[in-house]
C-alpha cells in the first residue's frame, strides 16, 4: 500500500521508492532495501503497477514504475479500509 | 482483457526466463549502485559505500528467488522440475518402469476398449441436428385381447393423416413404414429393405439427400410419380456411384420407380433401409396388407415437449370424444392416449447390463493394475528411504517429496494409458462382434473424444491413486529414523508391510470375482455347445425367397411357385433333400394365431385365447433338416388344396395337449376349418438358449406363404452348391431373389456369437487378473523375504529348521491368499447375478464354480509363494548375517 501511495505521485524508480518510503516513514520502516523488490514484482503481476525503461536524473537506465488505473483503485479502496480500520481502533481505544 | 494480461506475462516468464533474469539483475545493480553514489556524497569513501549499499539492499540471491517466485509460475517450473526427475529416475531402472508401464496399459487398454463399446452401443447419439427436438409418437392402448395397457409405436393411418393436420402449430409430423421387395430393373434381382417415408420425413430428421432431391409433396399423393431415394450404399454397390442414376428407373416388386436422388452416407435410421418410397406407396407394394406407420416428429421451434404433448393430447381426446358419440363401435374401445416420447431409444436392458458387466470386468482390471503398480512403487519407495531421507534432511518440505514422487507415478500411467490407447485400436477391432443388434447398424466401435477424454480422466485418477499411498508413506518426516533404518535394516514398517498385503487381498479379490464371472460363462457356453437342437445341422445350406405380392397375390400361385424352385433345386447335383419353413431355426421368426381350438378340449370359459405358435412347412422339411417323425407320418404331396386339411405337432404341442391320449388323429378347430393330426414330429429349439415351444405345422401347399426359407440337404459341402442353386432359382423368375444365403452351422456360429466374444472378452479379463494378482503376491512375498533375510539367518543359526522357515513364509502367503478368497467370493456373491442374463441352465453363485475357482486361485496363489519360500529356507545363515 505504501509502494502504491509513492506511486500516486507519479512514475519512479526502485531506488526512488525505496528512499522515498524512507524519508516519508521518518526512517521507522528501515529494512533491507532489496525486499522492496518482490512486492514490486507481485504488484506488477497483479496488473496495478505498470514498468517501463527510462533515462534516470543522472542520465542512467533505470526501470520506471507508474500506477495504472486498478492500481489507483486499489489504493482507494485500501485508503477507506484503512481509514476504517483506524476508526475502529480508535473507537475501541476511546471506550475502553 | 486482465486474464488475458496475465496470461501474457505468464507465459514470457515460462519461456523468457533469461530475459526477465537479466532484466531483474541489472535493476538490482542499478538500485545499488545509486545508493552507493549516494552513500560516497554522504561522504563515505567508495569502497566502504558500496559495502554499505549491498548491506543495505540484502542477500541478493535470496531476493531474486522470491522476485522469481512473484512470477506466478514456479509451481509449474517445480512440476517440469519433477517431471524431468522423474523421467530421469524411471529411465534408470527399466525394468521397474516395463512391467509398471506394461501393466498398467493392460489395466487402461481394457478399460477404453470396453468404454469405446459402451460409448458406441449406449451414449452416441443419433447424427441429425437438435436431436433433442425430435420425437416419436406412441400410443398408450388396450387390445381387446389383452388386460393391460401396451405402448407402441404402430399407428393408425388414418389417425395419423388428422394428427398431423391438427398440430400442425406445434409439431411437424413425419410417417413412416418400411418392408421387403425384390429389386429389379438393372442387373441381378436382388432382395432390398426398403423404408416408405412421408416427404416431410428427411426435413423432419434435418437430413438431405447428397445427390437429388428429396420427394416433393405430390409424389407423396395418389396419382403422383412413383419415385425412390437410394440409399448411399446401394447407390455405390450397384451403381458404382453413378451420378447418372438420376432419372435411371428401378422395379421393387416389378413396380417401377424413378430414381429421384440418394441419401447420405450417415442417414441410417433404426434398420437399415436401401431404398426409400414415398410413403403413400407402400400400402400398393405390399399389396396384401395396410401398414401400420410410425412416426417421428420435429417440434415447433420453442415448443418445450411438454407444451407439445399436452395441445396434441387434448385434442386427440376431443377427437375421440367426438367419434364416440357418432359410432357405437367406438363406444367400447377404451380411451387410447397418445404419447411424444424420446426420440432416442433407450437400448434394451439386456445390452445395458452386457455393458454394465464389461465395465465392471475392467474395472476389476484396472483395481487389479493399479495395486500392482502401488505394491511397486511401495517396495521402491522403501528401497530409497535413504534418498527421502536426505531429501527432506537437507530442507525439502514433505509436500515437495510427495509431489516428486506423485510426477513419476503420474509418469507412470500416462505412459501407461499411452500403451492402453494402442490396445484399445486394437481391442476395439475384437470387440465389433458385440456391436450386434439393431444398434449395430448405426453404431461403430471406435476410438473418439470422448473415449480419448475418458482415457486421460482415468490416467490421471490412475496416477494419483495409485502414486499418492506409497508418496505418503515413503515421506513420513522423520528423516533420523528412516536414516536409521535404512542403513540395518531389520524388518519393514509394520504400516507399510499392512498396506502391501491389503493391496494384494484386494487384487485376490477381484481377480476371484472375474475368474467366478469367467468360470460361470465358460460352463454355460460348454453346455450350450452340447444342446441337441433337435436337428442335424450339418451339410445343410439355407437361403430365403420373399415374392413380390403383386405377382404372387395368393396362396395358390405362391405354392406354385415354392413347389416348382424346390422341384428344380432338386435337380442339382449333390442335394439329398429341400424342405422349407418361414422360420427355420435361429430365423427369430415366428408365427402365432389365436382363436385356435382343439377339439374335445375345450378351453375353460373366462380365459385369455390362447395364442399358439405354427408353422408351416413343406412336406420334406423333416427330412431335409433330420427332425424325427416319431408317430403318424408327415404331410405329403397329396395333402394340397381340396384334399381334408392335415397338421402335424411337435412333441411338446402333444404332451401338452394330448397328456394321456395319442395326439395323432385328433382334431383342431381353426375358424369353420376342421385340421387333423397326422403326426408327431420331434421337438426343435428356436436357438439353442430357447427351450422348444409348442408347435403345430400346416402344409404350404393348403396355406401358402409369400416368403419361406429353403433348407437345402447336402452330399458335400453345402457352400459349393450356392451359385448352381441360386442360378436354378433365377431361372424360374428373374425378378425373385433368393437372399441370406448360409450354411445352418453358420447360423449357429452366429446364434452364439454375442456368447463366445462375452466369453472371450471376459475369459481374458479374468486371465489377466489372475496373473497380475499372482505376479503381485510372488512379489510382496519375495521383497518381504529379501528384508527378512537377516531374521531368517539368525532363525537357522538358533537352530531353526527349515520346515519354520517355510512355515513362515508360506504364513504370510497363505493369510494373503485367504482374505484374498473371501472378500471375492462375497464380492462374487454379490455380483455375479448381474451375470444372469449370460448364464445358460446354471445359477449365478453355482457352488461347484465357487469351488474350483477357489482351489485353482489358492493353487496358483500357493505354488507362486512357493518359489521365494523355498529360497528362502535355502538361506545359508552365515551368508544372510554377511550381506549387510
Amino acid at each position: 500500500m505504501l509502494i502504491l501511495k509513492v506511486l500516486a505521485r507519479g512514475p519512479m524508480h526502485g531506488f526512488g521508492i525505496a528512499e522515498r518510503i524512507q524519508r516519508l516513514s521518518d526512517e521507522v520502516l528501515r529494512v533491507g532495501e532489496g525486499s522492496l523488490y518482490p512486492a514490486l514484482y507481485r504488484l506488477q503481476d497483479r496488473g496495478w503497477i505498470a514498468s517501463e525503461w527510462g533515462q534516470s536524473e543522472n542520465n542512467r537506465r533505470a526501470k520506471y514504475y507508474t500506477l495504472t488505473r486498478a492500481g489507483r483503485k486499489q489504493l482507494e479502496a485500501e485508503n477507506e479500509g484503512w481509514d476504517r480500520l483506524c476508526l475502529a481502533i480508535r473507537q475501541i481505544m476511546q471506550s475502553a | 482483457m486482465n486474464t488475458l494480461r496475465r496470461l501474457r506475462t505468464r507465459f514470457r516468464a515460462l519461456f523468457k526466463k533469461g530475459e526477465l533474469d537479466l532484466e531483474m539483475e541489472e535493476e538490482m545493480r542499478a538500485h545499488i549502485e545509486l545508493r552507493t553514489q549516494a552513500n560516497i556524497e554522504a561522504g563515505m569513501n567508495p569502497g566502504e559505500a558500496r559495502l554499505a549499499a549491498l548491506r543495505q539492499f540484502g542477500w541478493t540471491e535470496s531476493i531474486k528467488e522470491t522476485c522469481r517466485e512473484q512470477r506466478g509460475t514456479l509451481w509449474l517450473e517445480q512440476a517440469l522440475q519433477d517431471l524431468q526427475y522423474g523421467w530421469r529416475t524411471l529411465w534408470k531402472s527399466p525394468g521397474f518402469t516395463a512391467v509398471s508401464v506394461l501393466t498398467l496399459t493392460l489395466g487402461v487398454g481394457a478399460n477404453s476398449a470396453v468404454f469405446s463399446l459402451v460409448n458406441a452401443m449406449l451414449l452416441r447419439r443419433s447424427p441429425y441436428p437438435d436431436v433433442d427436438q425430435l420425437v416419436r409418437v406412441q400410443k398408450q392402448v388396450r387390445y381387446p385381447w389383452e388386460t393391460r395397457t401396451t405402448i407402441t409405436d404402430f399407428l393408425d393411418a388414418s389417425e395419423l393423416a388428422d394428427w398431423r393436420r391438427d398440430n400442425q402449430d406445434v409439431i411437424q409430423l413425419a410417417p413412416y413404414s418400411w418392408g421387403e421387395a425384390n429389386l429389379s430393373g438393372t442387373g441381378e434381382a436382388e432382395h432390398v429393405d426398403y423404408g416408405a417415408i412421408g416427404d416431410s420425413f428427411l426435413p423432419v430428421l434435418g437430413a438431405q439427400p447428397v445427390l437429388g432431391r428429396n420427394f416433393l409433396p405430390e409424389e407423396d399423393r395418389p396419382g403422383g410419380a412413383p419415385a425412390a431415394l437410394l440409399s448411399h450404399g446401394l447407390w455405390r454397390r450397384r451403381f458404382g456411384a453413378d451420378p447418372g442414376v438420376l432419372g435411371k428407373m428401378i422395379r421393387l416388386d416389378g413396380s417401377p420407380f424413378t430414381v429421384v436422388g440418394v441419401l447420405p452416407p450417415s442417414f441410417r435410421f433404426r434398420e437399415h433401409y436401401d431404398v426409400c418410397i414415398p410413403f403413400f406407396l407402400c400400402a400398393k407394394l405390399k399389396g396384401f396388407f395396410s401398414p401400420m406407420p410410425h412416426a417421428v416428429g420435429r417440434l415447433r421451434p420453442g415448443v418445450s415437449r411438454a407444451q407439445a404433448q399436452t395441445a396434441f393430447e387434448s385434442r386427440y381426446d376431443a377427437e375421440q370424444e367426438q367419434r364416440r358419440q357418432q359410432q357405437e363401435k367406438e363406444r367400447k374401445k377404451d380411451k387410447e392416449h397418445v404419447l411424444l416420447a424420446n426420440f432416442e431409444e433407450r437400448p434394451e436392458a439386456e445390452v445395458r447390463q452386457s455393458m454394465l458387466v464389461f465395465l465392471g470386468a475392467s474395472g476389476f482390471v484396472l483395481l487389479i493394475a493399479c495395486a500392482n503398480v502401488g505394491n511397486l512403487l511401495l517396495s521402491r519407495g522403501a528401497s530409497r528411504q535413504k534418498e527421502f531421507a536426505v531429501r527432506l534432511a537437507l530442507g525439502a518440505s514433505r509436500g515437495r517429496v510427495v509431489r516428486q514422487l506423485l510426477a513419476e507415478s503420474l509418469l507412470l500411467s500416462l505412459l501407461g494409458g499411452l500403451g492402453g490407447l494402442l490396445l484399445a485400436r486394437w481391442g476395439c477391432a475384437l470387440l465389433r462382434p458385440f456391436a450386434s443388434g439393431p444398434a449395430a447398424a448405426v453404431q461403430e466401435v471406435s476410438i473418439d473424444g470422448r473415449v480419448l477424454a475418458l482415457t486421460f480422466l482415468v490416467v490421471a485418477l490412475t496416477g494419483v491413486i495409485f502414486g499418492l499411498a506409497p508418496a505418503m508413506a515413503c515421506s513420513h518426516p522423520a528423516p533420523q529414523a528412516a536414516l536409521k533404518e535404512g542403513s540395518r535394516s531389520v524388518s519393514e514398517g509394520r504400516r507399510q508391510r499392512r498396506m502391501r498385503e491389503g493391496l494384494v487381498v484386494l487384487e485376490f479379490a477381484s481377480a476371484m470375482v472375474l475368474l467366478i464371472g469367467a468360470g460361470l460363462m465358460a460352463k454355460s457356453f460348454v453346455s450350450l455347445l452340447g444342446v441337441n437342437s433337435g436337428f442335424r445341422p450339418d451339410r445343410v445350406l439355407c437361403l430365403t425367397v420373399s415374392l413380390s405380392g403383386s405377382k404372387y397375390p395368393d396362396a395358390r400361385s405362391q405354392a406354385a411357385y415354392f413347389q416348382e424352385i424346390m422341384e428344380r433345386v432338386r435337380a442339382v447335383p449333390g442335394v439329398q433333400a429341400v424342405g422349407a419353413n418361414p422360420s427355420p431355426p435361429f430365423s427369430q421368426v415366428g408365427m402365432v394365431a389365436s382363436g385356435i381350438e382343439v377339439e374335445g378340449h375345450p378351453a375353460p370359459p373366462g380365459n385369455q385365447p390362447d395364442w399358439m405358435a405354427y408353422g408351416i412347412v413343406s412336406p420334406d422339411y423333416f427330412r431335409a433338416l433330420g427332425i424325427p417323425v416319431i408317430s403318424g407320418r408327415a404331410m405329403n404331396d397329396q395333402d394340397r388344396e381340396g384334399a381334408p386339411r392335415v397338421v402335424v405337432v411337435n412333441e411338446s404341442f402333444a404332451r401338452r395337449h394330448f397328456p394321456k391320449e395319442n395326439a395323432v388323429g385328433q382334431r383342431l378347430k381353426m375358424g369353420k376349418d376342421f385340421l387333423t393330426i397326422v403326426g408327431v414330429v420331434g421337438d426343435v429349439r428356436p436357438s439353442p438358449s430357447d427351450a422348444p415351444q409348442p408347435q403345430f405345422l400346416l402344409s404350404y401347399l393348403q396355406s401358402g406363404t409369400p416368403r419361406m426359407t429353403l433348407a437345402i440337404r447336402t452330399t458335400r459341402d453345402p457352400r459349393a452348391l450356392a451359385g448352381a442353386v441360386r442360378a436354378r432359382i433365377l431361372s424360374l423368375d428373374p425378378e425373385q431373389a433368393a437372399f441370406g444365403v448360409q450354411t445352418l452351422e453358420e447360423q449357429l456360429q452366429d446364434s452364439l456369437a454375442p456368447r463366445r466374444a462375452t466369453l472371450m472378452l471376459f475369459g481374458a479379463f479374468s486371465v489377466s487378473a489372475l496373473l497380475l494378482a499372482l505376479v503381485g503376491i510372488y512379489g510382496v512375498v519375495a521383497y518381504s523375504i529379501s528384508l527378512r533375510t537377516q531374521e531368517i539367518g539368525i532363525r537357522m543359526a538358533l537352530g531353526g529348521q527349515r520346515a519354520d522357515v517355510l512355515r513362515l513364509v508360506l504364513g504370510q502367503g497363505l493369510w494373503m491368499i485367504a482374505g484374498g478368497v473371501l472378500l471375492g467370493m462375497a464380492g462374487a456373491l454379490a455380483l455375479t447375478r448381474f451375470l444372469a442374463s449370460q448364464l445358460f441352465a446354471l445359477s449365478p453363485t453355482d457352488p461347484v464354480t465357487f469351488t474350483e475357482v477357489t482351489l485353482l486361485l489358492a493353487g496358483a496363489a500357493l505354488l507362486a509363494c512357493l518359489r521365494p519360500a523355498l529360497r528362502a529356507s535355502r538361506v545359508d545363515p552365515m551368508t544372510a548375517l554377511r550381506c549387510e
